[in-house]
């Protein structure tokens, strides 16, 4: 991951050393754009690590996320022919390692079988900042830096500890949940993209994008009779990941 | 042109549509166990004859599980009007080192509780003194106390309730790990 990180940020100031040797170069087109791809959760956020801790409850780090989608409407408004500022409206959609998150049951209460369920996810941001562009014929190069708002909502863990019947032991459920949270922090993005102009007004874009929140969020937990556990009552980790999109824009 | 961008927004707003909120569901079956409780140990002490130490320990080879169990010895000696502490171990001879199973149930002591049912002729009592880590604080049983009165003769069960999320400190939730029986005499 960090190597991704480094990698960008060395192609975004390559890009941006090029400001002396482009001014030579075609004006890059405003543009208002929509575009939709995968989001690909990095770090604690994506981790699902079955834990050592089993001797009582415990405050994960893991955040089970996994391959999600992510869309947005991004726009720039290009004041030279390199520099512009423009911003996105995005959102992204994260599924939940529900299978690693039932696994956890079981490793935490040694129980016969485990449910888990949970939605999505889900994350809304508004971002703006710099954009920097090297227009070559129809191919244009695009950097940005984006700062912004995200407001990540968490969805309900709804998980069941099952112990099977056996002798005159009827079968054992219980059920308890990790109640949705949310909450809005800072929001960072960092990528570049690939126009191509299809026709005057028209293009194709490709984008990737390194973007980085970390929301204090807090949750109610209900269901849990004893101290055993996986027990989350906050999680303040980097809601963090690299969105790779394609769309379509319309230059003005 | 027309056409081709409305099939780019029909897959964009399709994929919206399809990835948004979906449910996870997953429902996972505990691994086969490698862990067998072969063997239960009870040792005693009397708290006012520190060599009053008496022990016992059933065997039950899981390989094997209709051939009877071997105690020893035959039986638990105890002495009349007496106080003894009771410490379980629990161990899993099938594992080269023995693995002592005991170690991980008191890991898991907030999702596991003892009982000790003592055939009625038997004049002895078993209160357990350790407790668990939940809020309030259960009995665990690991550690118990035995009391004594007249001489006698039965059988002391002990049985292990493992109760995942379920522990209340009644024996109703939950099921059985354990249930070994063991014959006592008390002169």
């Amino acid at each position: 991951m960090k190597t991704q990180l480094f990698l960008l940020i060395f192609i975004i100031i390559l890009l941006f050393s090029k400001v002396s040797f482009a001014q030579d170069t075609p004006r890059a087109k405003s543009f208002i754009e929509i575009s939709g791809g995968i989001s690909n959760p990095t770090g604690n956020f994506a981790s699902s690590a079955l834990t050592n801790n089993i001797q009582s409850t415990y405050n994960s780090t893991d955040g089970y996320a996994q391959l999600g989608s992510h869309f947005a409407i991004n726009g720039a408004w290009y004041l030279t022919p390199n520099f512009g500022v423009g911003g996105t409206l995005s959102t992204s959609s994260y599924s939940v390692n529900a299978n690693a998150l039932a696994n956890e049951i079981i490793n935490s209460f040694d129980c016969d079988s485990a449910t888990a369920s949970a939605r999505n996810y889900n994350t809304i941001s508004v971002l703006v900042g710099p954009y920097y562009a090297i227009r070559l014929g129809h191919l244009t190069i695009e950097a940005r830096v984006l700062a912004g708002i995200t407001n990540t909502t968490t969805p309900d863990f709804i998980m069941q500890a099952i112990n099977l019947a056996g002798g005159s032991d009827p079968e054992s459920i219980s059920t308890f949940v990790q109640k949705s949270g949310t909450a809005t922090a800072l929001g960072l993005d960092a990528g570049i993209g690939i126009k191509f102009a299809l026709a005057k007004h028209l293009g194709l874009v490709l984008r990737t994008d390194y973007f980085y929140s970390k929301p204090k969020l807090s949750f109610d937990n209900v269901g849990r009779q004893n101290n055993a556990g996986r027990l989350v009552t906050s999680y303040n980790q980097p809601i963090a990941g690299v969105n790779s999109t394609f769309g379509v824009c319309y230059f003005f | 042109m027309k056409n081709f961008r409305n099939v780019i927004l029909f897959l964009m707003f399709g994929t919206i549509i399809a990835s948004c909120n979906k449910n996870n569901v997953a429902n996972v079956q505990h691994p086969l166990s490698n862990e067998f409780l072969t063997t239960t140990i009870l040792n005693l002490q009397n708290v006012s004859n520190p060599n009053d130490k008496p022990s016992i320990s059933y065997y039950l080879n899981p390989n094997t599980p209709t051939v009877p169990p071997v105690i020893t010895p035959d039986t638990l000696k105890l002495t009349k009007n007496a106080t003894y502490t009771c410490n379980i171990v629990i161990l899993d001879q099938t594992k080269t080192p023995v693995d002592t199973v005991s170690d991980v149930i008191k890991q898991r002591e907030n999702i596991h509780l003892f009982f000790f049912y003592p055939t009625s002729g038997l004049m002895l009592t078993d209160s357990i003194t350790d407790h668990d880590t939940n809020i309030p604080p259960l009995p665990f049983g690991l550690q118990s106390q035995i009391k004594t009165e007249a001489a006698s003769t039965g059988s002391l069960r002990v049985v292990l309730r493992h109760q995942p999320n379920v522990k209340n400190g009644t024996y109703g939730p939950g099921s059985t790990d354990l249930d070994v029986t063991y014959p006592v005499s008390i002169k």
